[in-house]
């Protein structure tokens, strides 16, 4: 059987609201995602945020270290209603510059603990002024043990065309 | 069909200035890249490397379209280290010189997304440590050079040679 598997991958043929994927299997072990995609904000960025399930309950716990200035901050926060601690180029920023963004959520399937998700994100541009970059690493946990079969992601404004997201299954033997 | 497969890798048997990726298939969604790796600096400490693009079969471009963003853990201490627009190349990676034991080697990851789509710039992420004083840290890297061609070759090099021994490793990974 192979490791990775693709469950599914999108390309915008113009800007979206969102990317959803439903009905995923619960054959694999974990899931990995890969997502290169700008915002049609106004500004150098949008905040982005991804869901379990369709839940937006105030269900998620996040943490993250990352930076927008010369100061490396952390946060840490419970009770949000999405893992939002990551961030596109928007219509400001240098022109197809695409963000990336990539998401592990392992043992998705457990039904007897929580599930936690593990990712990375740039807001890259070409640019030294504050809060016209960023760089996020954080870490997430749903508070539900139920078996994650959906994940939305979507930011203030839609994604544009050329966004890809890509969804990874992979088994562990 | 493998999902993942190994474009190519590269071990030192002799130090070297320079280690290219070249004649890269466009047939991947993703490209990932990872090093394992020693400058011949006669320093101590850790020294930055340069990563750069190239498209259409060309050399790299050794202009002044790349911007870096780089944050990191300094054995205490957190902050920014390196912050370039319009810059000659990407630093994505902190090497551990030849001041340093012997058998430290820095390790970096690079995350190079949709680099054959035509209608992006190319973007990556990275994370890396120099192993050297706590040092750790990750970043972000975009090529602007305007053609915005498929990636087809990626050149690493430093100020210094590379050591025998340093391992780079490029994978490739569909979407279908």
């Amino acid at each position: 059987m192979a490791v990775w598997n693709v469950i599914d991958h999108t390309e915008l043929s113009g800007a979206t609201a969102s990317w959803d994927v439903t009905s995923i299997s619960s054959s694999y072990d974990h899931l990995y995602g890969v997502v290169s995609a700008r915002s049609d904000d106004t500004g150098d960025h949008d905040q982005c945020l991804l869901r379990l399930n369709n839940d937006s309950g105030s269900t998620y716990t996040l943490t993250h270290i990352g930076a927008g200035t010369d100061t490396v901050s952390a946060g840490y926060s419970t009770g949000t209603t999405s893992f939002n601690w990551w961030y596109v180029p928007a219509t400001d920023a240098v022109a197809n510059y695409f963000g990336t963004f990539t998401f592990w959520i392992p043992d998705y399937t457990n039904t007897t603990h929580y599930k936690h998700m593990l990712g990375q994100s740039t807001f890259p541009n070409n640019s030294t002024t504050n809060s016209e970059w960023l760089l996020y690493n954080g870490t997430g946990a749903w508070a539900d043990t139920s078996v994650v079969d959906q994940i939305t992601l979507s930011c203030g404004n839609n994604f544009v065309q050329y966004s890809t997201f890509t969804l990874y299954g992979i088994n562990g033997v | 069909m493998a999902i993942m497969e190994a474009i190519a890798t590269t071990y030192l048997e002799a130090d070297a200035a320079t280690v290219e990726f070249t004649s890269i298939p466009a047939t991947y969604e993703h490209l990932t890249l990872h090093y394992t790796a020693r400058s011949a600096g006669s320093g101590g400490g850790h020294v930055i490397m340069y990563l750069q693009f190239g498209t259409g079969g060309g050399a790299v471009d050794t202009g002044t379209n790349y911007s870096i963003h780089y944050i990191r853990g300094y054995a205490s201490a957190v902050g920014t280290s390196v912050k370039t627009a319009d810059g000659t190349y990407i630093s994505a990676g902190r090497i551990p010189q030849e001041g340093e034991p012997a058998d430290v080697y820095g390790i970096t990851k690079v995350d190079i997304l949709d680099y054959a789509n035509t209608n992006k710039n190319t973007t990556l992420q990275f994370a890396t440590t120099g192993h050297i004083n706590g040092e750790i840290g990750f970043g972000s890297g975009g090529w602007f050079g305007g053609t915005q061609g498929a990636v087809d070759r990626i050149k690493l090099s430093m100020a210094n040679n590379w050591v025998r021994g340093s391992q780079f490793s490029l994978y490739g990974i569909k979407s279908a």
